[in-house]
């Protein structure tokens, strides 16, 4: 650590002294606690009223603390505590302040421009702009994307105006003409590609991932002609390509599910999640048949649809961002939001040993543009 | 007994499930609820004309099935909402603009509600009530779009702010081209321009507790607070003792400091706990959590925050008048506490807060 450098207590940070000489440290982005005693209170106070100096202007006034004000800058740094001023007024200035500050409750100062750029940098592939897919493009695009690629065949109807980011005057446009016209109104020059089709089979999947080498994530929003058929047509051609994939919910007959999350090789793929469910479905169950039935009209309220893009955003963020202090949580596990006690629960998975579309495929690494 | 013109209609909201002992599963999908019976091969084999196409008479044509016991498992049926009226939809007496827009709702809550008057009734509830909203940024205008899209018509919005180019990060109506424009004419021309059958009052004004709120909230039925300056819970205790005092009701929404993600909470006067029932609550819990005074000066562009959070407290927000507008006794029931979202690990916490018998305001004190 570099003793020359000026710190300060990270504003959205809390110190509260508790007893005993421990004090909370508080990170109200993410309301995560530490608790941490201080023998010396020259230390707390040197945190506590920290608004701009150096280890070496502290130490000018306790040089008998020295090596405990390094290792104590050191630790706060690490854990997001205190940030570097230099990097934070730069923060400060920038439009996307609120992202990096919130990123910067997992990423120590110098981190949190690399992996902002890293998310800026994304090219990302969304399926479906539907209910949940056209806010999850252009949330993303609202948390610093840059790059995507939206694939969908419908227009919209007036039927979508209750759920997506759609209104009455869009009423017979392309869903992708409405969603890229909303990305380009942010501001910002983003790269829209525009993708009129349906995917119907793991071919369609392909050509695209062949043809657009660069693409970072790929979100499944489509739900026609199913969300099982979807995911696995997109989670099989994601595998081959080591394309991380995130499965978002929140439609049809999937009202408020969430995830899971895929990082090819590393994580439970569909295809194993899919074999634990059948494995793990109650034996008189198996035979269980459901009954087939066309043109269903199914209900949706835009709550749900928006807590679902909620889910994929935060992962998608995650994933992008690329560093490892910032790991995707709907990994091995799907969650379901409970529209009656809003609340969420979640099932755990795990990869599976004799899945065929983790174990005997290999594809060099995919890597970033 | 049942006339033969009579065609049985499956409610759309529900899955029909069977195996090889003769187990039919019917499974609700929005409330996940559950109805299991055992039936006779032959009815299980019914069940898939049951698409309003197929008259009683093709039926038993088709099928080796006796009038009586047809007629017995439909009536069954219909009394658990299985089957229903086909031409339900139709029968709702909205315009058809009104009524295609929020025809996946009207049929979410059919599912809720398996009455048709019932479903009317709500909806027109929820296309007649007057909503105001106070703060009309992060959390304030995705309540906004979200009530827009759920048939709501009627708005009043209140914020004194102008849009900013680092509320691309935040606002659903963001674009550009508002930047330096006020936060409450920039909303109006947008929604204008995209449902014309919406009415927005909006009021440049800043909430404080020297605001006449008599003059300002008029008629309307339901305040949703988002304005988180001065500070969201002096003006949520305003506004609480408000509509305690007018018998209104009242969100108060989270997205800011350390509830970005909150899920918010409702104030039903007298019957769920008010703004000071929460203050005295939290006041006593955190009585010894006080934060030590902090170095920095100016911290308001040091704080965090994430579209997603907004979206989520918003939505949450939207699915709690949601239900109260459905169900208002069982939503009381589990409407005493806080719940906050943790990005962290995608958990919520929730916190019980009950209402105050001792509140000055709301109670017997």
């Amino acid at each position: 650590m570099d003793n020359s450098i000026a710190y300060r207590l990270r504003p959205s940070v809390s110190i509260i002294p508790i007893e005993n000489s421990f004090y909370e440290f508080f990170q109200s982005n993410t309301r995560r606690v530490k608790h941490l005693k201080f023998l010396d209170d020259n230390l707390i106070n040197s945190i506590s009223n920290l608004s701009g100096e150096s280890i070496q202007s502290i130490v000018r006034t306790h040089p008998q603390l020295k090596n405990e004000l390094e290792s104590l800058f050191t630790a706060l740094y690490n854990w997001c505590l205190i940030e570097d001023t230099d990097i934070a007024s730069k923060i400060e200035s920038h439009d996307f302040r609120r992202v990096l500050n919130f990123i910067a409750d997992y990423l120590p100062s110098h981190e949190v421009f690399p992996a902002f750029e890293n998310i800026q940098n994304s090219t990302v592939l969304v399926v479906g702009l539907g209910g949940v897919g056209s806010w999850v493009a252009s949330g993303l695009a609202q948390s610093g994307v840059k790059r995507f690629i939206l694939c969908d065949s419908d227009i919209v109807e007036r039927d979508n105006l209750n759920r997506a980011l759609f209104f009455e005057n869009d009423v017979g446009k392309s869903k992708i003409d409405v969603v890229a016209d909303k990305l380009n109104s942010l501001g910002g020059n983003i790269d829209v590609i525009k993708i009129y089709s349906m995917l119907e089979g793991k071919s369609d999947v392909v050509r695209i991932l062949d043809k657009y080498v660069n693409i970072d994530l790929v979100i499944n929003c489509a739900d026609y002609p199913s969300v099982d058929k979807t995911s696995e047509i997109i989670g099989e051609a994601c595998m081959e390509y080591n394309i991380p994939h995130v499965i978002s919910g929140g439609y049809n007959l999937h009202l408020s599910l969430i995830g899971p999350t895929i990082i090819p090789n590393k994580t439970a793929c569909y295809k194993c999640i899919d074999m634990e469910l059948t494995s793990k479905m109650p034996d008189d169950f198996k035979f269980v048949k459901k009954l087939y039935r066309k043109n269903r009209n199914i209900g949706n309220v835009a709550p749900l649809a928006g807590i679902s893009a909620s889910f994929s955003i935060n992962e998608a963020v995650r994933i992008l961002s690329d560093n490892n202090k910032l790991t995707p949580q709907m990994t091995n596990k799907r969650g379901e939001f409970n529209f009656l006690t809003s609340q969420v629960s979640y099932t755990h998975y795990e990869k599976n040993k004799n899945c065929s579309w983790c174990s005997n495929k290999y594809m060099p690494e995919h890597t970033k543009a | 007994m049942l006339s033969l013109e009579y065609k049985p209609f499956l409610n759309e909201g529900v899955d029909v499930y069977y195996d090889d002992n003769n187990l039919v599963t019917f499974v609700f999908l929005s409330t996940r609820k559950r109805i299991q019976v055992s039936a006779k091969k032959h009815l299980i084999k019914v069940l898939s004309y049951f698409d309003g196409n197929n008259t009683v008479e093709d039926i038993l044509k088709a099928e080796s099935v006796e009038r009586e016991e047809l007629h017995y498992f439909i009536q069954y049926l219909e009394s658990k909402n299985i089957l229903i009226d086909m031409k339900w939809f139709l029968k709702i007496p909205f315009d058809t603009n009104y009524k295609e827009k929020v025809k996946k709702q009207l049929f979410f809550l059919m599912d809720m509600l398996s009455s048709c008057d019932d479903v009317y009734k709500i909806q027109n509830k929820i296309k007649s009530t007057h909503v105001a909203i106070f703060g009309i940024g992060a959390v304030g205008g995705w309540i906004l779009v979200e009530l827009v899209k759920m048939g709501f018509e009627r708005f009043k919005i209140i914020d004194h702010d102008i849009t900013r180019s680092s509320d691309i990060s935040r606002h659903t109506f963001f674009s550009d081209s508002n930047v330096g424009i006020g936060k409450v004419p920039a909303i109006i021309k947008t929604i204008e321009n995209i449902d014309s059958n919406v009415s927005i009052e909006g009021i440049e004004h800043n909430l404080t507790t020297e605001t006449n709120l008599d003059k300002l909230i008029g008629d309307v039925d339901i305040i949703i607070n988002c304005a988180e300056e001065p500070y969201i819970g002096y003006t949520s205790i305003y506004l609480s003792r408000y509509v305690v005092k007018n018998n209104k009701l009242l969100f108060v929404a989270g997205g800011f400091d350390a509830h970005l993600a909150s899920l918010g909470e409702m104030i039903v006067p007298y019957v769920t706990p008010c703004s000071d029932c929460y203050n005295n609550y939290f006041t006593k819990a955190l009585k010894d959590w006080k934060p030590s005074k902090h170095p920095v000066e100016y911290r308001g562009k040091g704080m965090g925050g994430l579209i997603s959070l907004n979206i989520f407290s918003a939505s949450t927000a939207c699915l709690s008048i949601l239900k109260y507008f459905i169900a208002p006794d069982e939503f009381i029931k589990s409407a005493n506490g806080r719940g906050e979202f943790k990005f962290d690990d995608y958990s919520i916490d929730s916190f019980t807060v009950k209402k105050d018998p001792g509140c000055r305001v709301c109670g017997n004190g």
